[in-house]
């Protein structure tokens, strides 16, 4: 449904070029769960809004393409392009306390959302933005509400309600639940899922949270530096992780049945995205790293429906 | 609501010792600076009679302390006092037959300010950091180096004088002067549906007000510029493109709306500011308001009139800034729950 092939996004800063997305290519089938994981700076967020050709200032998508059932969205107008934000293709960001207009009845934001991409009247929509507030368990009385009278997890409700206005066929979640407490982010996976099952849109979840990516997504795709390391089916990752990045990202997530109770990490600290390392971009952190690591890029294997980028398994 | 009532009781009572320090201020300047309205009357020349004489009929005589208390007593019974010079006519006659016309001035100051402010800023903020913003900017403060009198006869010359399309001086064509009911015309023939006399107004008030307006607008440019920029780098700002929403909406009805709320703050203070060049306006364009009037009466050293003035603006200042807090409370819900 939805295909990424060879997207490359740069930075242009003062200090230099970043680039934050380096030649990541991935799809999202119909109704899938895709999950992107990686840390602070590994691209994921910008691939997310370079989907909706929302990368901010002074980022540039440089190459690649983007299709949606076969639709280059780089290749569309600035109109065609803010006709599919929010009807084809939706998004959720990270932190809901800021995401929603201060000065605006929450109800009327999504009535708004609604008008701007369906020509129906103004009663047909009152109706379906309630109905949208049920679907995602808040209470027809909420309407009228100003989004600082709300909860966190209401407003990220409110905000999942947008999403999901007007029956996209992809919604982006950028770190859906990280400024939401423990029981709220529960309540708020949930809610994806059985909205998934219910409407049948995909999902494209990305999370520094490994534990919650794998709950959640059908397929995982790993992002470091930028670059994707790995991209497999969840239980694939689960089972046999290959990718070493992954491999120790597994191993640094805390788990209470063990005797030991010391916090994993990995050693060192992501790449320097002015400077990249040579050769794999994780080469420097890597507890398997061979000479050719240092020197030359790996490519992306593909294993049985596994894709992997690491010179480990190049012959195999 | 309750406490919206309470909030304005409070403000209303803070304004009283704002304007008795104010005019414990005035007072003591009008008293310190060398003559009084008696020799500014008849002259150096008066016999001593006559200057005793009328220095008691006017209370001067009395102990300062005595003076500065019985005009307090007399002012909080609501009461401005008598002007001390020329018919020795009621202050608050003397003021309500000007403080219109500069009110009516400021006004239209006050939109020409913002317009061209939010205008100025807007294409600013909208794209930052390029040309457009660069020229913006320097108009900002280019016009706020402006000064009134010069600009004022600039557009004086250009427009009245030698494209002859709008009048140099005066408030209205006297012919067609409406019956007053608020003094400001451009109200008054209104109200009356004197419509001729409406568009006189307005041509008359044209220039003041762009002379007056354009100097001040580019506190708004920056201001609104900045403020702008701020709330367009906000996440629900991204959220509302995410979802697809026409530029249009999403400047005018989300990005505006909510730079809108420091810009009030400034234009309440503004207000102030507007009153105080309007003299300067009212001067060049022989606009009978407050301001040549104002002049006139300290140089006569008419001691109540000057401070029954200042008490005057200060209360009308106070009730701006008032009103801009009602309407904060208007726009931001968060301050009105």
């Amino acid at each position: 449904m939805l295909e990424i092939r060879n997207l490359t996004v740069d930075y242009m800063t003062r200090r230099g070029r970043i680039r934050a997305v380096n030649d990541v290519s991935l799809s999202i089938m119909d109704s899938e769960i895709v999950g992107l994981v990686g840390e602070s700076g590994s691209g994921k967020s910008t691939l997310g809004y370079a989907i909706l050709r929302l990368v901010p200032p002074p980022g540039i998508i440089k190459s690649g393409r983007i299709l949606l059932n076969g639709v280059d969205l780089l290749g569309l107008s600035e109109d065609e392009i803010n006709r599919i934000r929010g009807k084809d293709i939706s998004m959720v960001l990270q932190d809901p306390m800021t995401s929603l207009d201060p000065l605006m009845r929450v109800g009327d934001q999504l009535l708004e959302t609604i008008v701007a991409h369906e020509n129906i009247g103004k009663e047909e929509a009152r109706e379906k933005a309630v109905k949208l507030l049920e679907a995602v368990g808040i209470k027809a009385d909420r309407f009228n509400d100003y989004p600082h009278q709300l909860s966190g997890g209401m407003r990220q409700r409110i905000m999942i309600a947008m999403a999901i206005a007007l029956d996209p066929k992809l919604v982006i979640a950028d770190e859906p639940t990280t400024a939401l407490d423990v029981i709220v982010q529960d309540q708020i996976v949930e809610l994806f899922k059985e909205l998934r099952s219910k409407i049948g849109m995909s999902l494209l979840i990305i999370s520094h949270d490994i534990s919650l990516i794998l709950e959640i997504s059908d397929k995982v795709g790993v992002m470091y530096g930028g670059e994707l390391m790995e991209f497999s089916p969840s239980d694939e990752i689960i089972r046999e992780p290959l990718n070493p990045y992954t491999q120790e990202l597994l191993k640094a997530v805390p788990n209470i049945e063990l005797d030991d109770k010391t916090l994993k990490f990995i050693p060192g600290d992501p790449p320097d995205l002015l400077n990249p390392p040579m050769g794999c971009m994780f080469h420097p952190r890597c507890p398997r790293a061979m000479d050719i690591c240092r020197k030359d890029k790996p490519p992306t294997l593909v294993v049985d429906g596994k894709h992997v980028k690491c010179w480990l398994y190049s012959e195999g | 609501m309750v406490s919206i009532k309470a909030y304005i009781a409070t403000r209303a009572l803070l304004t009283i010792p704002m304007v008795l320090i104010l005019l414990t201020f005035v007072f003591v300047i009008m008293r310190i600076l060398p003559g009084n309205p008696v020799l500014a009357l008849i002259g150096m020349k008066a016999s001593e009679e006559t200057i005793k004489s009328l220095m008691e009929q006017l209370g001067l005589n009395k102990p300062l302390w005595q003076q500065y208390f019985e005009y307090i007593y007399n002012l909080l019974r609501g009461d401005l006092g008598r002007s001390m010079i020329w018919g020795r006519r009621p202050v608050i006659n003397e003021i309500m037959n000007r403080f219109p016309a500069t009110i009516e001035l400021t006004i239209g100051g006050f939109i020409v300010s913002i317009l061209l402010g939010l205008l100025t800023g807007m294409i600013a903020g909208v794209k930052p950091y390029g040309k457009i913003d660069a020229t913006m900017r320097i108009y900002s403060i280019f016009v706020y180096t402006l000064f009134i009198p010069l600009i004022g006869m600039i557009f004086q010359y250009v427009f009245g004088v030698y494209l002859r399309i709008l009048p140099v001086g005066g408030r209205i064509d006297p012919t067609l002067l409406p019956r007053q009911i608020t003094g400001l015309y451009t109200i008054d023939s209104l109200l009356t549906l004197n419509f001729p006399a409406f568009i006189s107004a307005v041509r008359y008030l044209i220039l003041p007000s762009f002379t007056l307006g354009l100097v001040l607008s580019g506190v708004y440019t920056r201001l609104v510029r900045s403020s702008l920029l701020e709330v367009l780098s906000q996440d629900f700002i991204r959220a509302c493109k995410a979802r697809g929403l026409p530029n249009r909406i999403i400047l005018f009805r989300h990005s505006l709306k909510n730079a809108l709320i420091p810009i009030l703050t400034m234009m309440g203070l503004q207000f102030a500011l507007l009153l105080a060049g309007a003299v300067l306006t009212e001067t060049t364009f022989s606009w009978p308001g407050m301001g040549t009037f104002l002049m006139e009466r300290i140089q006569y050293r008419d001691f109540t009139t000057v401070q029954g003035t200042i008490v005057f603006y200060a209360l009308f200042v106070a009730l701006i800034s008032l009103l801009v807090d009602i309407i904060y409370a208007y726009i931001d819900p968060r301050i009105r729950y």
